[in-house]
């Protein structure tokens, strides 16, 4: 059993990656309100895809067993010129209405400790480009 | 089949990411829900918005102020308290060139 064990655990940890891989790119804090009430905890996700040209290429190129698709791809990184957080998308505003979240979730706008977060959950090809927004809406 | 469907799938996203414009968002944060004055009544509120953008070609370029220049025009709109601010700061990707911008977004309490 413990010999069987000891088998899958390499295996196990090897797949690890291929499944996902997040990151945590940036954080924000924002200001704590000294009013006194109840607290309610909320969470808002919003997010796109993003898509990598490279790994995109590199799984052409083992599809036709030719490095051509390679290099299309770095063709084509010359297209996705500019600074990257995560994989590029196709839509920049598709966080644009976390503010409009917040106050669905708290429509008094008694807001406290928010908490900002951009991430991304990296597939083999694909991303999950996510901005999570956590608070506290203050009630009475 | 397996193989053939997975080039053109590839081959298909690959297109699809030089001919697009493509995006990459670097932060998006909501802050500031707390009026600076709390006034016994409610107030009149409105979104104001404020964009900023800097075109770099090869790394190059003479604006160094956008992003001030969108606060300075947020602010302006606004005579009373600014509150719930949503802030985005991305890059527009483009062939050697590209464009970061800041958007800015509120409510204006009057």
């Amino acid at each position: 059993m413990l010999r069987r064990l000891l088998a899958i655990l390499p295996l196990a940890l090897g797949a690890a990656p291929l499944c996902a891989c997040a990151t945590l790119h940036k954080t924000a804090i924002d200001e704590i309100d000294a009013q006194h009430g109840r607290l309610q905890p909320f969470e808002i996700h919003v997010s796109d895809t993003g898509l990598d040209a490279k790994a995109l290429g590199a799984v052409a190129s083992v599809a036709a067993r030719s490095s051509r698709p390679s290099k299309v791809a770095d063709i084509v990184a010359l297209f996705e010129f500019g600074p990257k957080t995560g994989d590029p998308v196709f839509s920049d505003t598709f966080a644009d209405h976390v503010v409009d979240e917040v106050l669905a979730r708290c429509p008094s706008g008694r807001v406290t400790g928010l908490v900002s977060l951009r991430e991304s959950a990296k597939y083999a090809v694909a991303s999950g480009e996510v901005v999570t927004v956590r608070g506290f809406c203050i009630l009475d | 089949m397996t193989r053939a469907l997975l080039l053109l799938s590839s081959l298909a996203a690959l297109l699809a990411l030089a001919s697009g414009c493509t995006y990459s968002v670097h932060e998006v944060t909501a802050a500031g829900f707390a009026p600076a004055d709390a006034a016994p009544a409610p107030r009149k509120g409105e979104w104001i918005h404020a964009r900023g953008e800097q075109s770099v070609v090869l790394g190059i370029t003479d604006n160094t102020d956008y992003v001030d220049r969108a606060y300075a025009e947020l602010v302006s709109q606004c005579p009373g308290d600014i509150v719930g601010l949503s802030t985005r700061t991305s890059t527009s990707l483009g062939f050697l060139s590209y464009t970061n911008v800041v958007e800015m977004r509120a409510m204006c309490l009057r």
